[in-house]
């Protein structure tokens, strides 16, 4: 047994208008991994070679120690997968779907789903065609959760939910998640989404990793750093500090390695510190792809 | 072979269909008991409503199993289960042959018993309508293959359209050939000679698109 649930290196697919280049990746097991693009990032195709969906033209895929393509169906026994653009049967019953899904998996957890059912505030009987977005969401979830799956591969489950079914969702997976220690996938294009339940973030932005770390590492590195100058004095640019804005006096900077020494680097260049922010997921993930299509960031 | 799986997959497609299937084989009475009510009007009349059930009946299994799989987004819920594409392709295979064969098999069994013990239809006629029904199956064969490998909505349709005009024309061709014609108006019942090759090539068409389908099914890298 590895560490990683997931391990890709160099992985590349080619379509003729998109390519998923060089995609490295990996996912210690028992973590949740945030995985934030914009649409058309490569999000859903890194996610379908991983589950053996596609086959990619390069690189090599293991998950939960299957070699992908060839071990989909071993790996697939233990993986959980929940995608954006999956629908249950309309005109079955979320039971049918239960007992369909009991066929198939020995580790079908029948008292686990019967208290999912009444957390997720589903009812067995319903046909899926009469539930809500929200609803369908939740079955789909409940299909997968009930079988105590080692990996949960979520791919933008939240994505077109209304405010108040998203935070539902959000709320019952981070309820479920917490209850045991489980390897989690979760794309998404909402970083605020990623941001609640992830404790590894990678951003993917046309086709290529931008970065990937620690959750806790992105919000303690990044900072936004307001100074003033000296009237009629120009501000340095300073090594490794990005988006330098301002008019005038007051200005701002990002600081993508925020350290002890950042501040007096600054100051050496004659500029006055008036406060020194964090930055949301959301404004990381914004300035990370806009200065590697930039070429500022490595 | 992931058998469990595939069964349990083929008994869903079974369980989807049970309703639609059940209203066809009622159809299927209906236009037999007509065959077989002795006016020659309603013979007719029968006879094309009875193609009509079993090209419906083929045209909807596929749409519905297949077809709507895609245009559902059913499939990515089917390829989240441990399955390989040709799992799939397995299980789709073997559900549609049983959806279509079980209720052909009763519809060609009635068609065969009408013209042998039911009214003053020459038994000549049964092998002409084993030819005819067995057609139909090679279509219905052609059409799963074309939705299984295009994974599209338009080529089924296309697939539709040409596996009608295909059996138009083996109607046309099997009614017209001197011998076949002469033979269904008799009353003796002979499987050998043209109608005997005919039979022989359709089961052969029949395994040829069966083997076509796995091959481009086994040559595919993307499957959603």
């Amino acid at each position: 047994m590895t560490g990683s649930a997931v391990s890709l290196a160099g992985v590349g697919k080619d379509y003729k208008h998109f390519t998923l280049d060089d995609v490295s990746l990996e996912l210690p097991q028992g973590s949740i991994m945030g995985f934030i693009g914009a649409n058309g990032a490569g999000k859903s195709t890194t996610i379908r070679i991983l589950m053996g969906l596609i086959h990619q033209d390069r690189g090599t895929v293991r998950v939960l120690d299957n070699e992908m393509p060839a071990g989909q169906v071993a790996a697939k026994r233990e993986i959980g997968y929940v995608s954006d653009d999956m629908r249950l049967y309309p005109s079955a019953t979320i039971a049918w779907h239960m007992s369909f899904i009991a066929s198939i998996f020995p580790s079908w957890d029948a008292t686990y789903a019967a208290e999912l059912v009444r957390r997720f505030d589903l009812t067995p009987d319903q046909r899926i065609k009469g539930l809500s977005h929200g609803q369908r969401v939740k079955a789909a979830l409940l299909l997968v959760l009930a079988r105590r799956p080692r990996l949960l591969v979520l791919d933008e489950p939240t994505t077109g939910l209304d405010p108040i079914a998203r935070q539902e969702v959000l709320g019952a997976l981070i309820e479920v998640l917490a209850d045991e220690r489980r390897t989690v996938l979760f794309s998404s294009q909402n970083t605020m989404d990623v941001e609640q339940i992830s404790d590894r973030i990678t951003f993917i932005d046309r086709g290529r990793i931008v970065a990937s770390d620690d959750k806790e590492n992105y919000l303690d590195r990044w900072r936004r750093v307001r100074f003033e100058i000296p009237e009629g004095a120009t501000v340095t640019a300073v090594p490794g500090m990005l988006d330098l804005r301002g008019s005038g006096r007051i200005n701002v900077v990002t600081v993508p390695n925020f350290t002890d020494a950042t501040l007096p680097l600054l100051q050496a260049t004659g500029a006055s510190i008036t406060a020194v922010e964090p930055m949301s997921l959301e404004e990381i993930f914004l300035c990370t792809v806009k200065n590697r299509r930039e070429g500022v960031l490595a | 072979m992931n058998a469990p799986v595939i069964r349990s997959l083929v008994l869903k497609d079974w369980f989807l269909m049970r309703r639609p299937l059940a209203f066809y084989l009622v159809a299927a009475a209906i236009a037999l008991a007509m065959c077989g009510s002795g006016s020659l009007l309603a013979f007719e009349a029968g006879a094309i409503l009875l193609i009509t059930v079993v090209i419906s009946m083929a045209i909807h299994i596929v749409m519905q199993t297949i077809a709507n799989e895609r245009v559902e987004k059913t499939l990515a819920f089917v390829m989240s289960l441990p399955i390989s594409a040709m799992d799939y392709t397995s299980a789709k295979l073997i559900a549609n042959g049983g959806l279509f064969l079980v209720p052909w098999a009763i519809v060609t069994a009635g068609a065969v018993g009408l013209i042998a013990f039911v009214g003053d239809l020459p038994n000549g006629l049964i092998p002409w309508a084993v030819a005819v029904m067995l057609e139909l199956a090679v279509s219905y064969f052609f059409l799963v293959g074309v939705s299984l490998v295009s994974e599209s909505m338009p080529w089924t349709i296309v697939g539709m359209v040409v596996g009608n005009l295909g059996f138009q024309a083996f109607l046309f061709y099997v009614s017209n050939v001197p011998v076949i014609a002469r033979q269904m108006k008799g009353e003796a019942i002979v499987w050998n000679g043209p109608i005997a090759a005919i039979l022989l090539l359709e089961i052969a068409a029949i395994v040829a698109l069966l083997g076509l389908t796995y091959w481009a099914q086994s040559r595919k890298r993307d499957f959603i």
